[in-house]
């Protein structure tokens, strides 16, 4: 309450600046973060600005180019129009996946009554968190490999040779490969927020819905759904991003290959900014992506609202 | 007085008397080497042959010499493109006092001033080595050769490393088949074409990943059909000779001079009859090789499954002593293009890939120069390249034969290597190093597309002709002195 009557709009800037001098210990100890988090993370972002209106290699002075990095981005360069299309369908997939599956498998777990067993299957599917992402990525790696991997050896046995391919340097599947990457796709964070939400439920509202004959499916559909909307917003929010920003996968796996059937932006941006000394060209590729990011946050927080927001 | 002032004061008296403690000792030179695939380390229960581990030694060695020096070694993260690594580490000011970097990375950044200029050094005597009066001396005159710089005085790098490549076989298998090794391009197709009838992956060959090895052969072949195009490609008449510098017959300038001339073109039918061969050869490779990387390559080779695998020096010690292996090798060069395979053949051999690129091409950063750090470097590089150093170095990590005049005690496996550059090495680079990186990048991509039927012959080199001339106007730009309009 009290933090609330220091910034409310009538307080003055001198009691204001009384409450921080007031409280300057607080604000010394907070100091340190802000100082790393600008030099580290706002400094950074801001430069990226405005070195994307420069050809730049990173090293030697950069020259003006004023909008020509976004016009040949987006008008002219055939492997960003690629990346394009397959991160929309990576987007689209993981984040219906990032809902969906996590969802149902916070369901089923608090849909157990044996406190016990609910324990064991939440504490096993939290486990995979503590393996390392690089670990998974070598298994998947494995798994794909077209001579001994485990996905080629499955299909000999079963009789399905026939349907034996290199997963990853196939043109027209090495996109499904990389969607098909971490199945079945339950992500231990999204899992527990959802689980978290389902436990703030009130246990009357539950009562109240069986007398009424809200169960199973319904339930879950007026009840579960709209009173974890919040964790729902979330959930689309960073998995949004992820899925965005996201390349180590696909660096690690196919490099964007074969051809560029699995090149996303984000590698592309890596690419130009690592490996072909195209720093500002790299810095137009974040731009883009950060724009495309804050229009879906915006979109998302103005017309998803949660049951607490009304 | 307050408890926390009292704290502070205590404090600050121990740290001013710990510093001055501290003063008192001599305070140690600190030399980061990135000694690549020098970089010594224990073995690792999955290891399957034993790590360089001699750079230890030789650090140990020195250290008692100049007890003011200590050496550290570093490399590149596991998995990162090295360099890429370097590229940030330069860029950001933070490189080791001493890096690898292959020629031609060093000839592409060195407008940028990233590096000390070996040359005077390489002109004052070696200490470690008897009787010396020029470092330079030692060395064979293509590792100088090879390391100079485009204005032909400067020296950026120092390579000190003669690899080669050929062709390893399985000698189990072609007994089997009743096959010998192949001389001409034709006999190499039908070789594979027996060894395949046999039940056998006639060729391993990596095009997932990085692009070495498509790179070598496409350089290697290249340079057979367009021999006869060579000095119109240099804008000289007579014959362009091969030498054992690496790509050193037509420069980079003269690469772009003749992409502008349009004598170099993608779409030339001769320029296009690599893509061609390279193509009626993937037949014969392992199904996938599209996502098959060198090392699932090498695999299938040392399993016994696949008949060859194209490979460098690098890979001697480890087929050599690889437990997995269970049959005798053999090692043949590239076969030779004829007029049965080629209309454009002039039936000149092999030209060899490699030369003094192998492990150990030196470079010392501007940022060695900036810590006043470049007599100690130096004096450090120039005692581990002294023979009686490197030659047990290069044993010991068994890929790169040292370009050192002196030959004594060199492992005899990597001598087919070096006799390799007596062929001379290609004269043009293909895709890989020639122009920039980012050509290297689109034809490789391109390439991969044509090999799987995404493009016909005429659209891929179509498409490699426009990666082309954008890369030779962003050479053009890079370089005005060259003085070659857009």
């Amino acid at each position: 309450m009290g933090n609330k009557e220091i910034i409310s709009p009538g307080g003055t800037m001198k009691k204001l600046f009384r409450e921080i001098i007031k409280n300057r210990n607080c604000y010394l100890l907070l100091l340190p973060t802000f100082i790393l988090l600008f030099v580290f993370e706002y400094y950074p972002a801001l430069s990226a600005v405005y070195y994307s209106f420069f050809e730049w290699d990173g090293f030697t002075p950069p020259r003006y180019v004023g909008l020509e990095n976004f016009i040949q981005l987006i008008f002219k360069d055939t492997v960003m129009a690629i990346s394009a299309k397959n991160i929309t369908i990576l987007t689209l997939f993981r984040v219906i996946i990032a809902i969906t599956v996590p969802l149902f498998a916070a369901e089923l777990i608090f849909g157990i009554f044996n406190t016990k067993m609910a324990y064991i299957y939440r504490t096993l599917l939290v486990i995979p968190m503590v393996v390392p992402s690089m670990v998974n990525l070598l298994v998947w790696k494995f798994v794909y490999n077209p001579q001994y991997g485990l996905l080629n050896q499955f299909l000999k046995a079963i009789g399905l040779s026939n349907l034996c391919r290199a997963w990853l340097g196939d043109f027209s599947t090495a996109l499904y490969a990389i969607l098909f990457l971490g199945f079945p796709w339950i992500s231990s964070l999204w899992f527990l927020i959802f689980l978290a939400g389902l436990q703030n439920i009130s246990t009357d509202i539950f009562d109240a819905a069986k007398i009424d004959g809200v169960t199973g499916l319904k339930r879950i559909r007026f009840i579960d759904i709209p009173l974890i909307l919040g964790q729902i917003k979330l959930i689309l929010i960073l998995s949004t991003i992820n899925a965005l920003q996201g390349y180590v996968g696909i660096m690690v796996l196919t490099n964007g290959g074969p051809g560029n059937s699995t090149m996303v932006p984000g590698l592309y941006l890596y690419n130009n900014a690592f490996y072909f000394n195209k720093m500002g060209y790299a810095c137009s590729i974040g731009m883009i992506l950060f724009s495309i990011l804050l229009v879906l946050t915006y979109i998302n927080l103005k017309y998803i609202r949660s049951s607490e927001e009304g | 007085m307050p408890k926390g002032i009292k704290f502070l004061s205590v404090f600050i008296t121990l740290c001013i008397i710990l510093s001055t403690g501290a003063s008192g000792f001599a305070q140690k030179k600190t030399i980061r080497m990135d000694a690549r695939d020098y970089y010594p380390r224990e073995r690792l229960s999955t290891d399957r042959w034993n790590p360089p581990t001699y750079l230890w030694k030789l650090e140990k060695e020195y250290e008692r010499l100049h007890p003011d020096i200590d050496i550290q070694f570093i490399r590149p993260p596991e998995g990162m493109d090295a360099d890429v690594w370097l590229t940030t580490q330069l860029t950001g000011g933070t490189a080791p006092e001493i890096s690898e970097q292959l020629f031609s990375e060093v000839n592409r950044n060195a407008y940028k001033g990233w590096y000390v200029d070996l040359a005077p050094f390489l002109e004052k005597p070696n200490p470690y080595v008897k009787d010396n009066k020029k470092w330079k001396d030692i060395f064979l005159e293509i590792a100088i050769a090879t390391g100079k710089a485009a204005d032909g005085k400067s020296q950026y790098v120092l390579p000190t490393g003669i690899t080669g490549t050929a062709i390893f076989y399985n000698k189990d298998i072609f007994k089997k088949v009743g096959i010998r090794p192949p001389s001409t391009w034709k006999e190499f197709m039908d070789i594979q074409e027996k060894i395949k009838r046999a039940g056998y992956i006639p060729f391993a060959f990596p095009m997932a990943g990085e692009k070495m090895r498509a790179n070598w052969s496409l350089r290697t072949i290249q340079d057979m059909i367009l021999d006869s195009k060579m000095a119109e490609i240099k804008g000289v008449k007579g014959k362009i000779k091969r030498t054992a510098i690496e790509a050193s017959a037509i420069s980079q300038k003269e690469l772009v001079q003749a992409i502008k001339r349009g004598v170099y073109s993608a779409r030339d039918p001769q320029w296009q009859e690599q893509l061609r061969l390279f193509k009626e050869w993937s037949k014969y490779w392992e199904d996938g090789y599209l996502g098959v990387d060198s090392q699932g390559a090498y695999m299938l080779f040392i399993n016994g499954q696949a008949a060859m695998m194209y490979e460098s020096a690098a890979q001697i010690k480890p087929v050599e002593v690889d437990p997995l292996r269970k049959f005798e090798y053999g090692l043949f060069y590239f076969p030779r293009i004829t007029k049965e395979s080629s209309p454009y053949a002039t039936g000149i051999s092999a030209a060899a890939v490699g030369g003094v690129t192998g492990a150990g091409s030196w470079i010392i950063p501007y940022t060695t120069s900036n810590k006043r750090l470049v007599d100690e470097t130096i004096d450090w590089l120039m005692f581990i390249t002294a023979p009686q150093n490197y030659i047990p170095m290069a044993n010991d990590l068994g890929a790169a034969a040292p370009a050192l005049k002196a030959r004594k005690g060199l492992d005899k496996r990597l001598e087919p290597f070096v006799k390799s550059l007596e062929r001379g090495v290609f004269r043009i680079e293909s895709f890989y190093r020639g122009l920039t990186r980012e050509y290297a990048e689109a034809f490789y991509q391109i390439l991969q597309q044509y090999l799987a039927d995404k493009l016909t012959l005429q659209q891929a080199c179509e498409q490699i002709q426009v990666e082309m001339e954008k890369a030779a106007n962003a050479l053009i730009d890079t370089h005005p002195e060259w003085g070659i309009k857009k």
